[in-house]
């Protein structure tokens, strides 16, 4: 697993629930307390074991936790803008889903994410992720942010291993204001 | 709700949705409404039709001259014929749009133009958003790309700092003695490497070395405790630092046993009194958990004066002779390698 990954969980972790809870859940985990480097790869099964040792202490289970976890990603303010250069609109965002495996390793190499694969239904979109079923969870969390911040009334739902998606309606708040040019607009 | 083509959407602008109600447009209109960066300049030099976004540069202004300032040939037919042109804007004179022209059967020119590198400042200053670029332009992947570098590259920093930092301090503990916070032996190299150092750029650099072992310090750790022995050598090395000045190193080398590095010291009288001055000081009596605990020191001196060269282990040798000395003199002072007698 990318040191990107498991450094997300450590933030948010961190941010959420405080210093002490990681130490507690890292040690538990054999993960390093001081937190984990960005730019290396870890054992996969590590990251599952730290998953399990936080969920635990928190009475949730990892899926619930991996839905936290993408919502807290798509708020960061500079993974927030990366996710809205994306696409102009939230339909637009869905449908570029499948091209954020090549942004993350065009821009980090060897930031292998899950493959997404997204088609059209009569309700709206189902999407698939080629992966352990955790990252579905984790991406519903960060589809419901982006849908607050384009405002957009989005339903989103894990079914069995996909994803439904249907946006009944596309203007149903302002959303929140987006530059491309001026990241200070985003931050807010 | 609105279009669902995944083949269309992704990507940015030139979507219209009234587009499908109207007849389709001929060629060359739907081939010029897909550049928006686009110029048509008619032979004397009329600007005809500008893309949306190449409008919003021009700011009204319809003469191509009144516009633009071209790098490299100035004629319109000229420019039309280049493989690459390059446009400085006359009112923004920094930015060079790029591209390349097309010299058409009228005399006209039709130039498509971009941003090249200086994209990213042309989108902030003139406020384009992504449905200000073609679709198929690389734009907004080159924003990202710019923006995700620079998230990276801060991360990056963020986390070259913490290591930085965890590392000034493992030096910092590396080199000190965790119970007098005093130097250990590592940092008194150190010390002496960078006073080394100074002395070659400055050859009247003059140093003073004494080597200090408090008397019958083991007396005191059999008699009182070894809490008592370390709360002794917790407060000598307070003591020391009271009676040396900053720019002094002071090092705990052993389990009683100190090293004064005072640099601009050339003058043994002076080396003297500071001696007595420790010596007074350290035999002042000490309070530990209400006995009374007294001590005393013996010193060795050496001045790098008394040497033609800088030789650390000459000096040490010295040094350590005179702190002998000391000792058989009766302990309780300071007696200098060279000077005076037993």
């Amino acid at each position: 697993m990318h040191g990107l990954i498991n450094r997300a969980i450590e933030e948010f972790t961190r941010a959420t629930y405080g210093d002490a809870l990681w130490t507690a859940a890292a040690t538990a985990a054999g993960a390093d307390p001081r937190g984990f480097a960005m730019m290396r790869h870890y054992d996969t099964a590590l990251t599952g074991k730290m998953m399990r040792e936080l969920a635990r202490r928190l009475s949730r289970s990892p899926r619930e936790l991996a839905e936290d976890i993408g919502a807290w990603i798509a708020g960061v303010p500079s993974i927030r803008r990366l996710l809205r250069f994306s696409g102009s609109s939230f339909d637009a965002f869905v449908a570029a889903l499948p091209e954020i495996q090549g942004r993350a390793l065009m821009v980090v190499r060897g930031f292998q994410l899950p493959a997404l694969s997204v088609s059209a239904t009569a309700e709206g979109w189902t999407i698939v992720a080629d992966a352990e079923p955790i990252w579905i969870h984790a991406l519903s969390g960060m589809l419901r942010a982006m849908a607050d911040d384009y405002g957009v009334l989005a339903v989103i739902e894990v079914a069995g291993d996909q994803l439904q998606v249907s946006v009944p309606l596309t203007a149903f708040s302002e959303g929140r204001p987006f530059s491309i040019s001026d990241p200070l607009l985003g931050v807010a | 709700m609105r279009h669902r083509d995944l083949t269309l959407a992704g990507g940015a602008g030139l979507l219209p949705d009234e587009a499908a109600a109207a007849p389709p447009p001929a060629l060359a209109e739907a081939a010029l409404s897909m550049m928006p960066m686009h110029l048509l300049v008619s032979a004397d030099g009329r600007v005809l039709s500008a893309g949306a976004t190449l409008a919003r540069l021009l700011q009204g202004q319809d003469r191509f001259d009144a516009a633009f300032d071209p790098i490299g040939p100035a004629c319109i037919g000229d420019l039309a014929r280049a493989e690459r042109v390059f446009l400085r804007l006359r009112s923004d004179p920094a930015r060079v749009l790029r591209g390349r022209g097309s010299l058409l059967a009228d005399g006209a020119a039709l130039f498509n133009l971009g941003f090249g590198i200086g994209l990213v400042d042309a989108v902030r200053a003139f406020d384009l958003t992504d449905r200000d670029f073609a679709p198929s332009d690389l734009a907004m992947e080159l924003l990202f790309l710019h923006e995700a570098n620079s998230a990276m590259t801060d991360e990056l920093s963020r986390a070259n700092l913490r290591l930085e930092e965890a590392r000034s301090k493992a030096e910092a503990e590396a080199f000190t003695d965790p119970l007098t916070g005093l130097f250990n032996r590592r940092g008194l190299e150190l010390s002496f490497a960078a006073l080394r150092q100074g002395a070659s750029i400055d050859l009247s650099q003059q140093f003073a070395l004494v080597l200090m072992d408090l008397d019958h310090f083991k007396t005191l750790n059999d008699t009182h405790g070894h809490a008592a022995g370390d709360a002794m050598l917790r407060e000598v090395a307070v003591r020391l630092n009271a009676a040396t000045r900053a720019e002094d190193t002071i090092a705990r080398t052993g389990g009683d046993e100190f090293v004064l590095l005072l640099p601009h010291f050339a003058d043994a009288e002076r080396l003297e009194r500071l001696g007595q001055r420790i010596v007074a000081s350290i035999e002042q009596p000490f309070d530990f958990n209400g006995t009374t605990c007294r001590i005393s020191v013996s010193l060795g001196g050496a001045l790098s004066t008394d040497y033609p060269c800088l030789d650390w282990a000459a000096m040490q040798a010295a040094a350590d002779d005179a702190l002998y000395r000391a000792k058989r003199a009766g302990r309780g002072c300071l007696r200098i390698a060279g000077h005076g007698s037993d």
